[in-house]
């Protein structure tokens, strides 16, 4: 068989294979050929049994939403607006932030958001007010201090004037005191030095005495001796 | 009763509809699950291969353009990740030494018992036969019918050699459905 033959069977074959109509004498050519033949009927059997076998046979369970969910499945509209949106609400705020200076300001009436002038302006509001509150409170505070100084000092000269009185008094007793004391025993000592001297007068007028005696009596003697 | 094309259920599971989805994976896992079964000749690794093909199909299918029909698309990723399945079996070979390291013939499954179906048992034990180049070969054109070209262009090879191993493989089955006519 030449080469020729064997490509002219093999496309018959393809052709055969593709289900296109052959003439009889194509068809017997092939059938007749002993290893084009065997092909076809390898196909042929092959192909039988590809018939219906798909059918019958189940898909097993599986879960086909895993993939769905994972891939395909789009996020409740919360999740993919909301977000974003709530994100450029955020982004947005944060930019007027930075922008404006606005800042978040704990005042009597609650929060408050201010920006920068509104903020300088309130800032010295309450600069003003908390200067007048401190010069209030410092005045008052003098005033009461003036006050209480006042009572002070007066209760302290009255207290010292008292006291001193009674100091001065005391003091003049004390030095009257001691100058009768003192006085006492001058009057001691000079009572003591008259008796000294009255004795020694009297001890001095004994013994004068007593040698005049002494001397009139050896005189005496010394006439009777005459 | 109205049926729904592929294309519309595509459009509507794009933009999220799950019951689209649910239709369109309905309309083709027993196709898929079919191919991976001749192809793997196990009932668990067919599964696992569908569900993978599934997924791939989930992931990529915003991307699906229409230039050919659903089902060849979805077989040709079924293609893909069936070749990946079996490069992950052959530790990770080459796709050039995949044919020659899956010259030797599987072993039957021992879990094609679980494949009630006679037929499917016979075609399932004739393709775990076939190395994986001709199997697929085989499958893209008996099962899928596919033409020569088509299949030459999906596997990256030449016409030829398509033809080629078709005919050996048919020449190789043929002893088989032979041996398996006469013992039935």
């Amino acid at each position: 068989m030449t080469q020729h033959e064997d490509t002219r069977l093999e496309q018959l074959f393809e052709r055969w294979l593709m289900a296109e109509t052959l003439d009889e004498s194509e068809l017997l050519e092939l059938k007749m050929h002993p290893v084009w033949s065997e092909r076809m009927l390898a196909h042929q059997a092959l192909s039988e049994l590809s018939i219906g076998a798909d059918e019958s046979v189940a898909t097993p369970q599986w879960n086909r939403d895993a993939a769905f969910e994972q891939y395909l499945a789009k996020p409740s509209w919360w999740r993919q607006q909301g977000i974003s949106a709530a994100a450029l609400c955020f982004s947005l705020f944060a930019c007027a932030i930075m922008l404006f200076d606005i800042k978040v300001m704990n005042s009597d009436q609650g929060a408050q958001l201010t920006w920068s002038a509104q903020q300088q302006q309130q800032i010295n509001q309450q600069f003003v007010e908390l200067a007048r509150i401190n010069n209030q409170a410092i005045e008052e505070k003098l005033t009461s201090f003036e006050q209480e100084q006042k009572e002070t000092t007066a209760e302290l000269v009255s207290y010292i004037l008292e006291n001193s009185r009674d100091e001065r008094k005391e003091d003049i007793a004390d030095v009257v005191q001691m100058w009768q004391n003192q006085r006492n025993d001058d009057m001691q000592f000079l009572r003591q030095q008259f008796n000294d001297i009255n004795y020694n007068i009297r001890l001095a007028s004994q013994r004068s005495k007593e040698a005049y005696s002494r001397q009139s009596d050896d005189s005496d003697s010394s006439v009777a001796e005459e | 009763m109205f049926q729904q094309t592929d294309e519309t259920l595509i459009k509507k599971a794009i933009s999220g509809n799950q019951r689209a989805w649910n239709k369109l994976v309905g309309r083709y896992e027993n196709v898929v699950y079919q191919y991976a079964l001749r192809m793997t000749s196990n009932p668990a690794d067919a599964k696992d291969l569908m569900q993978e093909t599934f997924v791939s199909v989930c992931r990529s299918l915003a991307e699906f353009r229409g230039d050919s029909g659903f089902k060849t698309w979805l077989l040709k990723i079924a293609h893909f990740r069936c070749i990946e399945h079996y490069r992950r079996r052959k530790f990770f070979a080459g796709e050039d030494e995949l044919a020659n390291i899956d010259a030797e013939p599987e072993q039957a499954c021992p879990e094609l018992k679980l494949v009630e179906n006679q037929k499917m048992n016979q075609i399932l034990s004739i393709m775990a036969t076939l190395p994986f180049e001709q199997k697929l070969i085989v499958e893209l054109k008996v099962f899928q019918q596919l033409t020569f070209e088509q299949i030459a262009e999906q596997m990256g090879i030449s016409g030829n050699t398509v033809k080629s191993r078709f005919y050996k493989s048919l020449d190789k089955l043929k002893i088989l459905l032979e041996s398996s006519y006469d013992a039935a």
